[in-house]
């Protein structure tokens, strides 16, 4: 498992974090942590979220965080094919966003804007119907607007 | 990995999602995936670049895993264990107490003008084990004196004991005149032993008391 989906969930980690070194490391964890108890219901689709999970935790450090921004300062042109609210999702945006946004709208924000999932398959994966996907969206989207007049008022 | 898709190259028509890409990385069995990415340089461009990439992974260390918990140790009532144990264990032990009455304790009291009740015992050591309220006696066991009276009574209550044995008549004063202080279990400084195969009756004379509080030993 972890050498087959490893590359997969290392790529899945740095297109959050910015950063192969700290990508390593979270799957690395991630696999460290479970091995132990390791069982059948630990499926891909489970290693993703627990990637998505480190991530979001790392990001929530402010060091880490600040670390990240710095270091990559100029990924801060993101990578992406999907944009929220015309703008392609990154580090810095996830990094802001974490504090504003619950566990459910940051797994449908990573999904939707870093892994690029369509709404249904995102409905499928997180187990919960298409339009609470579209709320979870809108509601992302206004933050984000929220978030761009907090910065233009400064 | 490179950076596969500046964000200026639009996908023609959905993306197709990195996780797909991913298993098509790894079996490339999907028509759909195939057909898109012929026409999609969005997407093509960042399935070249799954492609392409090499990823070395951090050494993973397998390490023993934990020896599996029994039911009752994940179980929330685990708890209960030792606290269900503890509460037997005290009833085994405390049974034959709570079903049988307790062996006679013998404690004299006696009414002194002036100080109130006093409470007499005799503390039997006997191999080290200490028995309060003895009433029986072997060679070798050696015995002393405990007063209960009220602490605030008198600053110091005279006592004397005398320790006859019933069938001879003979009188013994074992341990030297003193005084003690009121107070719960006040040893009278000294011990005894007793001899002889008869029994043997054990008085203390306390304070202005004319009758003396009396305790009997019966051989074992």
């Amino acid at each position: 498992m972890y050498r087959t989906h490893g590359p997969a969930l290392v790529r899945k980690a740095e297109r959050v974090l910015r950063s192969r070194d700290d990508a390593s490391d979270v799957v690395h964890a991630v696999f460290a942590d479970l091995l132990p108890r390791w069982d059948a219901s630990i499926d891909l689709p489970y290693l993703y979220r627990a990637v998505t999970n480190r991530c979001l935790n790392l990001l929530r450090d402010r060091t880490t965080r600040a670390r990240l921004l710095e270091r990559d300062h100029a990924s801060a042109c993101p990578v992406g094919r999907v944009a929220l609210a015309d703008e392609v999702v990154g580090v810095g945006l996830i990094a802001q966003l974490v504090d504003r946004l619950d566990e459910a709208h940051q797994g449908v924000l990573i999904g939707r804007f870093i892994d690029d999932l369509t709404q249904d398959e995102l409905a499928d994966t997180l187990g919960v119907s298409r339009k609470t996907i579209g709320k979870r969206l809108d509601h992302i989207r206004d933050e984000v607007i929220a978030l761009r007049g907090e910065g233009g008022s400064r | 990995m490179t950076a596969p898709a500046p964000h200026d190259l639009a996908c023609t028509a959905a993306p197709i999602s990195w996780p797909r890409l991913e298993h098509y990385a790894l079996a490339p069995d999907d028509r759909e995936i195939a057909t898109h990415l012929e026409t999609c340089a969005a997407c093509r461009r960042c399935y070249d670049a799954i492609a392409a990439d090499r990823v070395e992974l951090r050494p993973l260390v397998a390490v023993a895993p934990a020896p599996a918990e029994s039911w009752w140790r994940r179980s929330r009532v685990r708890w209960l264990v030792p606290v269900l144990a503890s509460a037997v264990l005290a009833l085994v032990l405390l049974w034959p107490r709570m079903a049988t009455p307790p062996a006679p304790h013998a404690m004299t009291l006696v009414a002194i003008k002036g100080v109130g009740e006093v409470a007499v015992e005799l503390v039997r050591d006997r191999d080290g084990a200490i028995a309060h309220g003895a009433t029986g006696f072997r060679a070798g066991d050696r015995f002393e004196l405990v007063l209960t009276c009220p602490p605030a009574a008198t600053a110091q209550l005279p006592i004397a004991v005398e320790v006859r044995e019933l069938a001879s008549g003979r009188v013994d004063r074992p341990l030297p005149a003193t005084a003690i202080a009121c107070g719960n279990g006040v040893v009278v400084p000294g011990a005894f032993a007793l001899t002889g195969a008869s029994r043997h009756r054990v008085c203390a004379w306390i304070g202005d008391a004319t009758t003396p509080a009396c305790v009997e030993l019966a051989p074992e």
